[in-house]
Parts: C-alpha cells; sequence; structure tokens
C-alpha cells in the first residue's frame, strides 16, 4: 500500500506510539472503591441491578410468562386425557359408571356397598 | 504455580487483596492498550476502570490453563470496542438531529493551533470503522502480529488480514479526500 509508504503517516503512527497515559497514584483505590460500591449496591437492590440495562425487558418478559404457565398449571383444572368417544359418552355416564370406567376408588366404603348393591340389582 | 496464577485463583475466590494486586500490577497495561484508542486522560481511566470491573465480574471465566494477560487484552479490546461503536453512533445522532453548525466551525482550522502537523491523519483514523480502525492500530501502533490481533479481537488471521487492507484502503481515500480540501482552501 503506497499510503504505508507515506511518511507523514508512518511519522503519525510513531508520534501515537509515543502517547501513552501512566495509571495516576490513586488509579488502584478509585477501582477497588468502585468495586466496593457495586457490591454493596447489588446486594442492597438484588439481581435486578446486576441485569444489564438492556436486557432487563427480556427478563421482565421471561419472567411473566414462567409466572403465567405456572397458574395456568395451578389453577386451571386437570381434564383427564379422553378422546372423542369417551369426551361423547361422557355425560351419558352416571357417578357409578365413571367409577368404574375411569379406573377411581370410591371415596368411601358405603358408596363402595352401595355401587355393588346397584350392580347387583340391575 | 506461577506467582500470576495464584493471584488470579485468589481474585477468583473473591480476596480484595488478590484484586488490587492485580489491579496494581496490570494497569499500565490496560492504560497503555485504551491510550491507542483515546485521546483524552479522563476517556483512558473511565474505560480502564470499567475494564477491571469487566474483569472482576467475569474472572471466574479464566480457565486454568489460560494465559492472564491475554485474557485481559481482549476483555479491554473488547470494552474499547463497544465504546468507540457508541461513541460513532452517537456522533451520527448528532450530525443528524443536532444543531446545524456552520461548515466552517465543523471542523478544525488546519492553521489553528488544535489541527497539529497530523491533524488530517488523526481527523481520517478518527472517521474509521472501528471494525477497521482496531486491527489497524493493533498492527500499526501496538505492532501486534496478524495472529496476536485475531486471538486478541475473537475473530480468524483471514479476516484480521481482510479488515487492515480495507482499514489501508478506506484511510487512503479519506486523506486523499481531506488532503484535496486542505489543498482547496488554500
Amino acid at each position: 500500500m503506497d499510503w504505508i509508504m507515506n511518511s507523514k503517516m508512518d511519522d503519525f503512527f510513531k508520534s501515537e506510539r509515543a502517547r501513552v497515559f501512566e495509571p495516576g497514584p490513586y488509579f488502584t483505590q478509585r477501582v477497588m472503591a468502585g468495586l466496593a460500591g457495586r457490591k454493596a449496591s447489588l446486594r442492597e437492590n438484588g439481581i435486578w441491578d446486576g441485569v444489564v440495562a438492556g436486557a432487563r425487558p427480556i427478563f421482565a418478559l421471561a419472567l411473566v410468562v414462567l409466572l403465567a404457565f405456572m397458574a395456568i398449571q395451578v389453577f386451571v383444572p386437570d381434564v383427564p386425557d379422553r378422546g372423542p368417544i369417551d369426551a361423547f359418552l361422557a355425560p351419558d355416564q352416571t357417578d357409578g359408571e365413571h367409577m368404574l370406567y375411569s379406573g377411581s376408588e370410591p371415596s368411601s366404603p358405603e358408596l363402595e356397598k352401595m355401587l355393588i348393591i346397584t350392580e347387583d340389582g340391575q | 504455580m506461577s506467582f500470576e496464577r495464584e493471584l488470579v485463583v485468589r481474585a477468583q475466590a473473591g480476596e480484595e487483596a488478590a484484586q488490587e494486586e492485580l489491579v496494581r500490577q496490570y494497569s499500565p497495561i490496560v492504560f497503555r492498550l485504551v491510550s491507542r484508542f483515546f485521546r483524552h486522560r479522563e476517556d483512558v481511566e473511565d474505560l480502564a476502570q470499567d475494564v477491571f470491573f469487566k474483569v472482576f465480574t467475569r474472572i471466574d471465566q479464566v480457565r486454568p490453563d489460560e494465559n492472564f494477560p491475554g485474557w485481559l487484552r481482549r476483555v479491554t479490546i473488547n470494552t474499547c470496542y463497544d465504546e468507540l461503536r457508541k461513541t460513532r453512533r452517537r456522533t451520527a445522532a448528532y450530525e443528524i438531529y443536532g444543531p446545524q453548525q456552520e461548515p466552517e466551525t465543523a471542523a478544525p482550522d488546519a492553521g489553528s493551533a488544535e489541527f497539529d502537523e497530523f491533524g488530517t491523519a488523526r481527523a481520517a483514523l478518527e472517521t474509521l470503522d472501528p471494525k477497521l480502525k482496531i486491527p489497524l492500530i493493533l498492527k500499526e501502533v501496538e505492532e501486534l502480529s496478524v495472529a496476536e490481533i485475531a486471538k486478541s479481537m475473537g475473530i480468524t488471521q483471514t479476516n484480521v488480514k481482510v479488515r487492515l487492507f480495507r482499514a489501508r484502503k478506506k484511510l487512503a481515500a479519506i486523506l486523499g479526500k481531506l488532503d484535496g480540501s486542505e489543498g482547496g482552501k488554500a
């Protein structure tokens, strides 16, 4: 490249090599004080301040979505896994039949006896 | 275990004395590198401080076999790159949305004291994209090899060579334009 041959540019880079700042006498203390301040702020304000400002909306959104899924899991009743035929027949089933086909146990021995009697009666 | 490695391990454990020793020992290296990209002492000090904040936030990432000065150089260059990008964006936004300036006052006058003998070269370098400016400065001023630049910037050696070529070409074009406009003024 002809520009690099340019003595002016070469001299400029040489002058740049000589231009160096040295740390001041209190630089180390300044950094340590800054670090201590950041640690204290993190302790006081929790992890929210530790998150980069630009990433906060993403964190907030992720948190809302997570809470929404948890709420769905907790509050929406668990529907048994039924096929379309089961679902179609379900309203015609009596409580006794439902218990019989779903495989759940009767809630009390009396109910169990009653069911057996009903079945025998039929 | 070397003294440097021992210091890093102690700093990773959160020992403040070790962190302080690392700052004391490595701040001249950080200052030298930051000085390559920024001209004001205050900027250099602020950035060097940011570098050490980042270093102690991420010090757990230093692997036992890793060369700490090399890792520190990478963190420093990344911090400078981020700052140069921000500055460039701010300048661009100011140029578009800021108050309009007269063309005569926008650039320092060639005859004024602040426009010294390297004014044109400096002005040309300032207009370069940080992606091109950083490898060029590391090569020409810091005198690093292409392999060292690639390692420091986390890019391939081919990529470094391409960026150096483009930087030189662009700088030559800018210099030609600036020299032409100066010649036209005179």
